[in-house]
């Protein structure tokens, strides 16, 4: 790491170290504080031309203060001693007319992350806005000249991010990291007769060496925009499905979201109460694992500073582990499984044996539908209905027909859970969740 | 009431007097933004102070105070745009941005710019309110209490209430490259309410939510009592009984949730739809009105980027957008590029008349900003957007078109849509709907989804009623990653034929 990040990171642990202990000299009984900086290049061009160049610096302060089992938060941009004394006054002010809730406090110190780990995550690189411009530029004559259905390129942009944030706690914890982002973005729009469709392909990772090359972005972008070309519409009625792999991740958001800390002590969710109730087929397993080097979405720490391990989630079809942060493991009275945080990198498993091939999937379908996108906001936790705009392809005779669009699809979670046929080896790696695309029995299509 | 000019002492004080900077500082960075020969550029200061108040478990479980502040530099050059931001408010960063912005161009320009102090653009939105002081914080938690135990009250079915409090006010200065000075004060209140119910092992949700740029006394207002059976539209109201609006909202939240419990799922298929006057003008929105904002027109990515003129919707629409609607959710005196709010013409009659345009897009299309490039914060580039936007009434009572109903659908309220430009494709799910039969309201129906073509759609519009309404003052409008408050109005309309998803 640089003497600049280092001198840095020493002034915000300073500073975030400053807050807490002057929390407490203010009254509060514990404190934690955050901050996160983040500075960035990003550069986009169209017409190869430069389009937008934006400059990113931006920096953020948040106080948590407990005082007698009240809790008081506050943010602020501006980091003076002055601003943060202020804030702390604030907070504790704020806390004096909440309620007493004994299960808002700072996590044991035991479960505290105070040994750091080291993913390989933090890469910087002196890129120069006029080399990022070209690189879009190039990018976007390789794509024009690729396919002639190609109609224009909407936009092809590459960013550059450096993350720093600290957080200190009232219980000696004193922490920092740097991580450095790079990503390239490629949005096209393809056209046949009065029809136009978009195609896009992005890629993302904290080494700027490891993003894709021109070519399979390109391929990428392309293959999806031509292949939606001139859809037609679908019968209303019952249809097997296939979830895309880029749309299967729905699938999971939703069963990880039913079985988050919040929705299960709130009982919010179509699977409360589901710990060690099979939810899916039982020769699903799912484990998450967010030690993994290299991938930016692992962490040895979640945002109340518990370390973090590997957990399994699901097992032969059955609930293993609720996410729960400091205040739901509480509430719930479980053990803290450090997910004051996304759920990071997770794997499905086929215990049957070996995933199949995407066209084994279909072929295994015959006849039915593939979802590759979906619009609108119809999805209910609640009890888990589904209603939402699709689009995809129509498959017969297990190879795909058509594109078809402008339908919806239609069913109950719980249903399409327990519907899961067979899942393909397709899974995306950008994905932070290893999941192919996913076959399902049945699901219910408004159509014409 | 504020003035233009007292609006830009207000805020360069705030802005800029407070963090030791100077108008004239500025003034002197327009210039050297200016002389890197940009097209145009300007520089624009906000600070937006937040408070918010949650409440679950018949408890005040948090609170949160929050100051966020810092400026945008921004210079344009033909289609391209260099924007530069901090969180720093001070002359050196201030400096640092503007050495960043100029990057774009180097081909040389003037520097005898003299910022104009005292504009006379017209006031919609005065500022004079203090939204976060407005009331004590005891009284604040005490409303919250109050919906609880109110919500509780109103049927032993409820099993959880949620609120949540939040105010917060909205500073902004720009100064431009032509000379505008322009400044906004935005303050702004919103509670919302979500109710848990249970019958027999099933539980069901229900929300409601409103909001203003206002202050908090908006919620101590009283409003008509509600029927537990009301059904918008069709019942009648009391104008005996009232309560005060915090509790009115704990009220319908209620209400939504136990018609959940009631509601059945509806049969899949294609079917005349009425939408009900409000809120469902999220159809006119998502079909129409992102497909008419110039930055995807001009680049060819909207269904409508070539049809100025054509007959796109039904004869009886005509839309238009406003940011001078008085009290609208999208009301503001200047857009954030000094360009006083308009009354715009989007379709009439049927026929595309106008797109919206900010700065940008209007000068590469050759046209004149319409007063719509708009910004979520500092940090943000303007981009068109909309205002509030709306379907303007017919001559058809709302009872009569229900009443046209054979067998169809009657939508109350949406929970938001998504929208796809460039095949003008459009989606969107009812949380509050009933299946009609013979003209009569029959049962509540869940989930329906509605998608359709947006032209095929509006062209299929039969009948408009003769009573515009807008929203409750809590639409927000996501566009680029920015997510900006919008206004939307419509009377009572019917659609002949719509595909309708669900679930039996």
């Amino acid at each position: 790491m640089d003497d600049d990040i280092e001198l840095e990171l020493n002034k915000m642990e300073d500073l975030v170290q400053y807050t807490v202990e002057k929390a407490q000299e203010l009254g509060a009984n514990e404190a934690r504080a955050k901050i996160n900086k983040a500075t960035g290049l990003s550069v986009s061009s169209r017409n190869t031309e430069m389009e937008n160049i934006s400059f990113t610096n931006g920096r953020s302060l948040a106080i948590t203060v407990y005082k007698d089992d009240r809790k008081g938060t506050v943010g602020t941009s501006d980091l003076s001693r002055k601003a943060i004394d202020e804030s702390i006054s604030a907070a504790l002010s704020i806390a004096k007319h909440t309620d007493p809730d004994p299960d808002a406090r700072l996590p044991e110190r035991q479960y505290l992350a105070f040994e750091k780990m080291d993913f390989d995550t933090f890469h910087p690189l002196d890129i120069e806005p006029n080399d990022m411009f070209e690189r879009c530029k190039n990018l976007e004559l390789k794509t024009m000249a690729a396919d002639e259905r190609v109609i224009s390129v909407v936009s092809a942009k590459e960013n550059s991010s450096l993350y720093i944030s600290a957080m200190a706690t009232t219980q000696g914890l004193v922490v920092s990291s740097a991580d450095t982002s790079y990503s390239r973005n490629l949005v096209l729009m393809c056209g046949k007769d009065d029809d136009r469709q978009y195609g896009g392909s992005y890629t993302y990772d904290s080494r700027h060496d490891k993003l894709w090359s021109d070519e399979l972005l390109v391929k990428e972008a392309i293959d999806e925009g031509v292949s939606q070309l001139c859809p037609q519409k679908i019968k209303t009625g019952d249809y097997p499905v296939i979830f895309d792999v880029n749309k299967s991740s729905l699938l999971l958001n939703v069963l990880f979201s039913a079985l988050d800390g919040h929705t299960q002590y709130y009982k919010t969710g179509f699977l409360t109460d589901s710990l060690n109730k099979r939810v899916l087929p039982e020769w699903i397993s799912i484990d998450e694992n967010p030690h993994i080097v290299g991938k930016m979405s692992s962490c040895y720490m979640d945002g109340d500073g518990v370390r973090t391990s590997p957990m399994s989630i699901i097992k032969h079809g059955c609930v293993q582990n609720y996410f729960l942060n400091n205040y739901f493991a509480n509430k719930l009275k479980m053990a803290n499984n450090a997910h004051n945080r996304g759920v990071s990198n997770t794997f499905v498993v086929d215990e049957r044996g070996a995933l199949c091939s995407k066209n084994d999937l279909i072929r295994q379908m015959d006849r039915g539908i593939i979802v590759h996108d979906t619009m609108g906001s119809g999805i209910k936790l609640i009890n888990g209905e589904l209603s939402i705009g699709a689009s995809g392809f129509y498959v017969e005779n297990g190879v795909i027909q058509y594109p078809i669009a402008e339908f919806t699809i239609a069913g109950n979670f719980k249903d399409l859970f327990n519907g899961i046929v067979a899942i393909a080896d397709d899974g995306d790696s950008r994905n932070v969740a290893d999941l192919g695309s996913v076959l399902i029995e049945k699901i219910k299509v408004a159509g014409v | 009431m504020n003035t233009a000019s007292d609006l830009v002492k207000i805020t360069s004080e705030k802005l800029l007097s407070e963090n030791g900077m100077s108008v004239d500082y500025v003034e002197s960075m327009v210039n050297k933004l200016n002389s890197s020969g940009v097209d145009f550029g300007d520089i624009f200061f906000m600070c937006s102070v937040s408070e918010s108040w949650r409440l679950s478990e018949q408890k005040i479980k948090s609170g949160s105070f929050g100051i966020d502040q810092g400026f945008g530099v921004r210079g344009v050059l033909g289609e391209k745009t260099a924007l530069a931001h901090s969180d720093e408010i001070n002359n050196h960063s201030l400096h640092q941005a503007i050495r960043a912005a100029r990057t774009l161009s180097n081909k040389g320009g003037t520097s005898d710019i003299r910022l104009n102090l005292s504009p006379s653009y017209r006031i919609y939105n005065t500022g004079d309110y203090d939204p976060i002081n407005s009331i004590g914080r005891e009284q604040k938690v005490q409303m919250l209490s109050d919906m609880d135990r109110f919500a509780r009250s109103l049927d032993p079915r409820v099993r959880e209430v949620k609120v949540g409090l939040s105010s917060s006010n909205e500073s902004s200065i720009l100064f431009t490259t032509e000379g505008v000075t322009a400044a906004e004060i935005t303050p702004q209140v919103s509670l919302n309410c979500s109710v848990i119910v249970e019958e027999n092992g099933v539980s069901e949700s229900g929300h409601s939510a409103s909001g203003k740029i206002y202050d908090l006394s908006f919620f101590f207002q009283e409003v008509p009592v509600l029927p537990a059976d009301y059904v918008r539209g069709v019942s009648s109201v009391s104008s005996v009984d009232m309560e005060p609006r915090y509790l009115a909202i704990a009220r319908d939240a209620v209400r939504q949730a136990l018609l959940n419990l009631r509601a059945v799922p509806i049969k899949a298929g294609t079917m005349p739809v009425v939408l009900a006057s409000g809120w469902p003008a999220v159809l006119i929105h998502e079909a129409i009105g992102h497909g008419l904002e110039a930055d995807s027109c001009r680049k060819g990515q909207s269904i409508f980027h070539d049809k100025m003129g054509e007959e796109v919707a039904s004869k009886l629409c005509t839309i238009v957008d406003d940011g001078t609607v008085h009290d609208g959710t999208g009301t503001f005196n200047v857009d954030s590029e000094g360009v006083p709010s308009k009354r715009n013409v989007l379709i009439e009659n049927g026929v595309l008349k106008s797109f919206m345009y900010d700065k940008l897009n209007a000068r590469l299309m050759g046209k004149e900003s319409t007063g719509n490039g708009r910004r979520a914060d500092y940090y943000c580039k303007p981009i068109p957007r909309m205002t509030n936007t709306y379907l303007l009434p017919g001559d058809d009572s709302p009872e009569d078109i229900i009443r046209s109903l054979d067998d169809g659908i009657y939508a109350i309220d949406f929970s938001g849509g998504q929208v796809d430009t460039v095949a003008g494709k459009f989606t969107f799910t009812s949380t509050e709907a009933y299946r009609v039969k013979n003209g009569e309201i029959k049962y509540p129906v869940k989930d329906a989804t509605l998608i359709g073509n947006a032209i095929g759609v509006m062209k299929n519009i039969s009948m408009i009623g003769n009573n515009l309404e807008f929203d409750k003052g809590t639409g927000s409008c996501g566009k680029q990653g920015q997510s900006i408050r919008v206004g939307l109005g419509q009377p009572t309309l019917r659609i002949d034929s719509v595909t309708v998803g669900g679930t039996r």
